[in-house]
C-alpha cells in the first residue's frame, strides 16, 4: 500500500525534517508513528497525501509515485484518503453534519447516499445527537471525534491521523485509538501519528521517529 | 454535472448570505447601473414610439409656383405619384387653400381680404409610406421634389422629427456610455466581493483541495455567486424601473385612457430578458475574473 524509499525532506533550514526514511506498510495494516515534537511525524504524513514532495527518494501509494502524478491523479488519490489534521480544520460556520457531508458532496454522492454515510459516521463517533450543532458548540473531545467522522465518512483506503488524541483525556484517547484501529477491519490502512508511545492499543506496529529518522520499527506489546 | 450545479448553487447562496454587506453592495451597484441604462432606454424607446406614431401622420406639402397650367399640374401629379415613397396625394387648389385658411382662422378672415388677391399657393398634400419615414429619407424625398419644374417649395415637419431623433440618439448613446461605465465598475465590484469571499473561505478551500476537490469544483460556486448577484441586481433594477414608470405614468396622467392612444410603454419582455441575461453575464464575469486570478494552481 505504502512505500517510502530513501525519503528525505528538508525545508531549507539546518535540520532536515526527514532523513533517509525507508518504510513499507501493507494494506489493512495499522501503524503508530511515535516520537517527540519535531521528530518528522507530520511531515511524513504530509508526504503521504502529496501535500509535500520529498527532497530526495520516492513516496509510493498504491504503487504510484506521488511526485510523478498529475494534478488530477493526485486529487483522485486524495479522494480515497481520510485525514485527521492535528489542528482539526473543522469549518466553523457549518454544522457537524455539514462538516462531514462536505466530503460526500465532493465525491458526488447522491443525497440519500450522503445522508446514510454521514449518519453512519456520526453514529460511529457517538455524535448523532449533535449533528445540527456547529463545532464551536462542541467540546474539545467532540470536535476531535467530528474530525475523525469526517475522515472516515467515505470509507477511505488510507486513513492518516495526526495527533488524534491530543485534545482528549486518557479514557477518550483509548476509545478513539481503538476506533481508528478498528477501521482496519474494513481493509483501511491506518497510520496514526502520536507523541504518546504508551497509549497505542493492541499488538500494533509502532515506528518511532527521532530527528527525522526511523529509530525503531517493532510490533508493540499488547497495551 | 447536475450534482456539481446543485452543490455550486447551494454554496453560492451560502456565500451571498455570509458575505452580507459586500454582497448587498455588489447587488446594489449592479441594480443602480441597470437602472440608469434602463431609464435611458425606456425614455428612448418611448420617444421612438412617439416618433413613429407622429411619422405615420407625416405629410409633405409641395407648394406650386403661380400660374401653372392644368396640364403642368397633371404632369407634376404624375411625376410625384411615381415616387415609391408616396402613398397618396391630393391636390389643393388656390381657392381650396383660401377656404381652408378661412375655416382655420375663423375670426381673422379679414387678414387676407385687404390684399385684394389670393396669395395662397396651390399645393399637393402627400402622405408618405411608413418605410420611407425616417428623417433622412424624408429629407431626400423633399430634395427630389424641390427639383421638379413648377415646384416652389416643399415643407414637412422636418425639424421636430430631426430634433426628436437626435434626442433619441443622444439618450441611447448617453445611456450606453454612462451605463457601460457603471457596468464596468459593477464587474470590478463583483470581482472584489468574490475576492473577499475567496479570502474568507481560504481555510475551506485548502481543506477541499486536500480532500481531492478539483479547481473546477472549488471555483464554480464563486462564479455562481457572481451570476446570482448579477441576476438579483438586474431583476431589482427592472422592478424599481417598472414601479417608477407606473408612478410617473399615473402622476402625469399618461395612462392610455387619458392620452387617447396606447400611451407610454414599458420595456418589451425581450428587453427585460436581455437585461437579466446581461446581469447574469456581468456578475459571472466578475466572479470569473476573481477566481481566475485568486483561485488556482
Amino acid at each position: 500500500m505504502i512505500q517510502m524509499i530513501h525519503v528525505s525532506k528538508s525545508f531549507g533550514g539546518d535540520t532536515p525534517a526527514l532523513v533517509d526514511v525507508n518504510l513499507h506498510v501493507g494494506k489493512g495494516e495499522v501503524v503508530f508513528l511515535t516520537g517527540p515534537t519535531g521528530a518528522g511525524k507530520t511531515t511524513l504524513l504530509r508526504l503521504l497525501y502529496g501535500d509535500e514532495i520529498p527532497t530526495a527518494g520516492q513516496v509510493l501509494v498504491e504503487g504510484k509515485n506521488l511526485a510523478r502524478l498529475s494534478d488530477a491523479e493526485l486529487l483522485s488519490l486524495r479522494k480515497r484518503i481520510g485525514i485527521v489534521f492535528e489542528d482539526l480544520r473543522l469549518l466553523r460556520d457549518r454544522s457537524a453534519y455539514e462538516n462531514v457531508a462536505l466530503i460526500c458532496r465532493l465525491l458526488g454522492h447522491s443525497v440519500n447516499e450522503e445522508r446514510r454515510a454521514v449518519a453512519q459516521a456520526l453514529a460511529l463517533v457517538d455524535l448523532t445527537s449533535k449533528a445540527h450543532l456547529p463545532p464551536s458548540s462542541l467540546s474539545g473531545g467532540e470536535r476531535q471525534r467530528l474530525a475523525i467522522a469526517r475522515a472516515l465518512v467515505h470509507e477511505p483506503l488510507l486513513l492518516l491521523a495526526d495527533e488524534p488524541t491530543c485534545h482528549l483525556d486518557c479514557e477518550q484517547s483509548r476509545w478513539v485509538l481503538e476506533l481508528l484501529e478498528g477501521t482496519c477491519l474494513r481493509g483501511t490502512t491506518v497510520i496514526v501519528a502520536t507523541q504518546d508511545e504508551n497509549s497505542t492499543p493492541g499488538r500494533n506496529r509502532q515506528i518511532r521517529l527521532r530527528g527525522g529518522r526511523i529509530v525503531e520499527d517493532r510490533i508493540a506489546a499488547s497495551g | 454535472m447536475p450534482l456539481l450545479v446543485k452543490h455550486s448553487l447551494r454554496e453560492a447562496l451560502r456565500g451571498i448570505r455570509r458575505s452580507g454587506w459586500a454582497s448587498g453592495a455588489s447587488i446594489a451597484t449592479i441594480a443602480a447601473s441597470f437602472l440608469v441604462i434602463g431609464a435611458f432606454l425606456l425614455v428612448s424607446y418611448n420617444l421612438s414610439l412617439l416618433i413613429s406614431r407622429w411619422s405615420r401622420e407625416v405629410q409633405l406639402t409641395v407648394f406650386l409656383k403661380e400660374g401653372l397650367r392644368s396640364g403642368q399640374v397633371s404632369s407634376l401629379r404624375e411625376q410625384i405619384s411615381k415616387e415609391e415613397a408616396v402613398r397618396s396625394l391630393s391636390y389643393i387648389s388656390k381657392e381650396q387653400a383660401l377656404l381652408e385658411f378661412k375655416r382655420d382662422m375663423r375670426n381673422q378672415e379679414g387678414l387676407l381680404e385687404g390684399l385684394g388677391y389670393n396669395p395662397l399657393p396651390a399645393s399637393f398634400q402627400i402622405q408618405v409610406r411608413e418605410r420611407f419615414q425616417s428623417p433622412e429619407q424624408l429629407q431626400e424625398l423633399a430634395h427630389r421634389l424641390r427639383q421638379l419644374p413648377g415646384v416652389e417649395d416643399v415643407l414637412y415637419g422636418q425639424e421636430w422629427i430631426e430634433r426628436l431623433s437626435l434626442i433619441r440618439k443622444l439618450l441611447r448613446w448617453g445611456g450606453f456610455s454612462l451605463g457601460g461605465l457603471l457596468l464596468f465598475a459593477s464587474i470590478l465590484i463583483v470581482a472584489n466581493t468574490i475576492r473577499l469571499a475567496i479570502c474568507r473561505f481560504e481555510e475551506e478551500i485548502g481543506l477541499m483541495r486536500l480532500a481531492g476537490a478539483t479547481w473546477g469544483v472549488i471555483r464554480t460556486p464563486f462564479v455562481f455567486q457572481g451570476i446570482l448577484q448579477g441576476l438579483i441586481g438586474s431583476a431589482l433594477s427592472l422592478l424599481v424601473l417598472f414601479l417608477s414608470f407606473r408612478l410617473i405614468q399615473w402622476q402625469l396622467h399618461l395612462l392610455p385612457s387619458a392620452v387617447g392612444y396606447e400611451g407610454p410603454q414599458f420595456l418589451r419582455i425581450s428587453h427585460q430578458a436581455l437585461a437579466l441575461l446581461a446581469g447574469g453575464l456581468i456578475g459571472g464575469g466578475g466572479g470569473l475574473l476573481s477566481v481566475r486570478r485568486f483561485l488556482g494552481p
